[in-house]
């Protein structure tokens, strides 16, 4: 009985578990790996993607995909950039020269609108989600090209970069705001009404709306978080890299989803925790650090760290079937299975 | 009468791919003069062989309800596999040395392709994991290896026999239209007709029916996704052939593009519904759009905005579409696009 206990309780925290091994894992064959510097260079690298992960976690609990926040981060943090910038060489802005105060609030607005959009297109003109935000990607990655070009914007402003290069005693912003964020989403999604609701909605939407919740409602909202988020996200990387090319974000949608189920959110909706999603950042941003510390191929690095992945989620499609055995036999092959 | 107006509703909506590509034809027509010609018609369809290919592979396993998003990087490392056996080492064409004869080659870049289709389906369903993850740790560990074999470079100088499928032609038409003709007419065929294809439509439409009924689901999702990832090798064989050359991004992000055609064709997401040749007409018409705006020299980077547009105004009417047929069934539409297969 009690062991069963232990082990339910090591199940469910298995993405802790398998954080504190490959840690452990790369101390041990990395002497430069366990420092102070180095775990902050690897939750200084997480941080984009981290919040990211908590705007995509936010729709996953609704049992909604937002495939567009890549782009939208590409977007917004052109935009940044592109408005308080001058035109022409060398820094290839509008010439708007816009003042910083009034170049967030747009993109951060922009992201909320592409994210108002979404929602809009999927509770009020019932699309489905996935083609939506597939949608979406396209047009807003399309309109990122448009804006400026193609051409990569700089951002000299010391104001606009703070956010991403800026420190707080010894701490780098991006990781500070991190934090923050994570700690503001899991006490919105675990002891809020409105974060109740969010896994009402996703577990079983029927039931919800029975029981007063207005799930299209949610979902709105839910994508105009996760919109600005993503804006959020895009500033910060463009403020790091003091420039946004118009690929910025690309191909970054992956890395999203693979951080958000290897943390326990479930993309069929109703389960999952905002901590569990920053275990899955942390992981992948570990892995990252430590294969580089390894001095691994940067050809083999992108393999591993795939490889890894599909072991995480291995790990844990055993763990379903462990956990519950009964839910899952109902349609299982092996009970008519003709080899 | 009133019933045959509501047939006629119904047959339009039915066809609605096929009406927005007559229109897209028409627009196109009228508003510039090159390009309703034979010329431009061939090229529309030469570029839409890759992506047709593609499209069918992803349409046998959005059938049963499980995507594929490792198609695109399957497809490049197949393709690069293909490449790097044919040349010679080092500078210029970066090969492995090994220069086999074609003839070895392709039954290898398709035993890659199929390798890819089994693992695929032995992790989803010999050890029940999501097909979304699976296919997604794939397209990530694929493009890797592709990266590992080419170090970024570009693998040049490949013989003329092996490109010919993609770049050769038989009189004026050229060998890549032939052939995803015929692959298109096999694979309508083998959904329409066959045992096999009717088993999948009962996979997607309701797996619990479908395995009562002496089916075996997770038998035929191993089948499409083997299916998917030779035919994924297959169109890299046409890309390689029309590009001439091997790149380590080959196919990348082409993933987009071929759910937005299955989709736009009306292959459902949730699976158990849609047709071969519904796929064809959604390839055509992103194909034509693509084509049309490129002789209108619209900027390269507007055109990827206006596709995307126009893949939501599609999918726009397309979601209408489901709620005048059906009202009731239509809350399904927000639940998430993807199904486990267990």
């Amino acid at each position: 009985m009690n062991m069963d206990r232990v082990f339910s309780l090591l199940l469910r925290n298995l993405i802790w578990i398998l954080l504190a091994a490959v840690i452990v894992f790369f101390s041990l064959t990395t002497s430069s790996f366990l420092t102070v510097p180095n775990f902050i260079n690897i939750l200084f690298n997480a941080s984009v993607l981290g919040i990211l992960v908590i705007g995509q976690t936010f729709t996953l609990l609704t049992g909604n995909f937002d495939l567009s926040l890549e782009s939208t981060l590409g977007l917004c943090g052109l935009l940044g950039i592109w408005l308080i910038t001058a035109a022409g060489t060398p820094y290839y802005g509008s010439g708007l020269m816009l003042s910083v105060w009034l170049a967030v609030p747009l993109l951060l607005a922009v992201g909320a609108l592409i994210g108002l959009i979404n929602g809009w297109l999927i509770t009020a003109m019932k699309m489905n989600n996935f083609v939506v935000t597939l949608a979406m990607l396209i047009i807003v990655r399309g309109v990122t090209l448009v804006l400026n070009n193609g051409q990569t914007a700089y951002s000299i402003s010391e104001t606009y970069n703070w956010i991403g290069l800026g420190k707080i005693g010894s701490l780098p912003v991006p990781v500070v705001l991190m934090a923050l964020f994570f700690l503001g989403a899991h006490v919105v999604i675990a002891y809020t009404p409105f974060g109740r609701e969010l896994y009402a909605v996703g577990a079983n939407r029927n039931a919800a709306l029975a029981s007063g919740v207005r799930p299209d409602r949610r979902i709105l909202q839910v994508y105009v978080i996760s919109g600005l988020l993503a804006a959020f996200a895009g500033w910060m990387l463009s403020a790091r890299l003091t420039n946004a090319m118009s690929s910025m974000g690309e191909g970054m949608i992956f890395e999203v989803f693979a951080a958000a189920v290897i943390g326990g959110v479930s993309l069929k909706g109703g389960q999952g925790t905002v901590l569990g999603a920053l275990g899955g950042v942390l992981l992948l941003a570990t892995i990252n650090a430590g294969l580089n510390l390894m001095n691994v191929s940067v050809y083999w690095i992108q393999t591993i760290r795939g490889a890894i992945i599909l072991v995480a989620m291995l790990i844990d499609a055993q763990k379903i079937r462990y956990v519950a055995p009964a839910v899952h036999a109902a349609p299982s092959e092996s009970q008519t299975s003709v080899p | 009468m009133k019933i045959d107006r509501s047939r006629a509703i119904q047959f339009l909506l039915d066809n609605l791919v096929w009406i927005l590509l007559l229109l897209t034809l028409l627009a196109f027509s009228l508003l510039t003069p090159r390009f309703l010609t034979v010329g431009n018609l061939t090229n529309i369809l030469v570029h839409s062989t890759v992506l047709g290919i593609m499209v069918i592979g992803q349409s046998f396993t959005l059938l049963t309800g499980n995507f594929d998003l490792s198609a695109e990087s399957t497809l490049g490392l197949a393709a690069i596999i293909g490449a790097f056996l044919l040349v010679p080492a080092g500078e210029p064409n970066f090969g492995a040395g090994l220069q086999l004869s074609p003839l070895l080659v392709v039954p290898i870049m398709f035993a890659v392709g199929l390798a890819v289709g089994w693992i695929n389906g032995l992790f989803i369903t010999r050890l029940k994991m999501n097909n979304f993850i699976v296919t997604l740790a794939m397209l990530i560990i694929l493009r890797g290896l592709t990266m590992v074999i080419t170090e970024g470079r570009t693998i040049t100088g490949l013989p003329e026999t092996f490109k010919a499928l993609g770049a050769a032609s038989m009189g004026v038409v050229p060998i890549s239209i032939v052939v995803v003709g015929l692959a298109f007419l096999a694979a309508s065929l083998v959904t329409r007709s066959t045992r096999f294809g009717r088993d999948l439509y009962a996979v997607g439409g309701n797996r619990n029916a479908a395995l009562a009924s002496g089916i075996n689901p997770d038998r035929r999702i191993r089948h499409v996704y083997l299916i998917s990832g030779l035919l994924a090798a297959f169109a890299g064989w046409i890309m390689l052939g029309r590009l001439g050359v091997g790149a380590t991004r080959m196919g990348e992000g082409m993933i987009f593009e071929i759910q937005a055609a299955a989709v736009i064709g009306g292959i459902s997401l949730f699976g158990g519904r849609g047709t071969m040749v519904g796929a064809l007409g959604g390839v055509l018409l992103l194909s034509t759009i693509d084509s049309g705006l490129n002789l209108l020299r619209v900027s390269g980077f507007a055109i990827n905005m206006i596709r995307g547009l126009i893949i939501l105004f599609a999918m726009l009417i397309d979601a209408q579409k489901a709620r005048y047929r059906a009202p009731v069934a239509n809350s399904t539409y927000v639940t998430p696009a993807v199904r486990q297969t267990s």
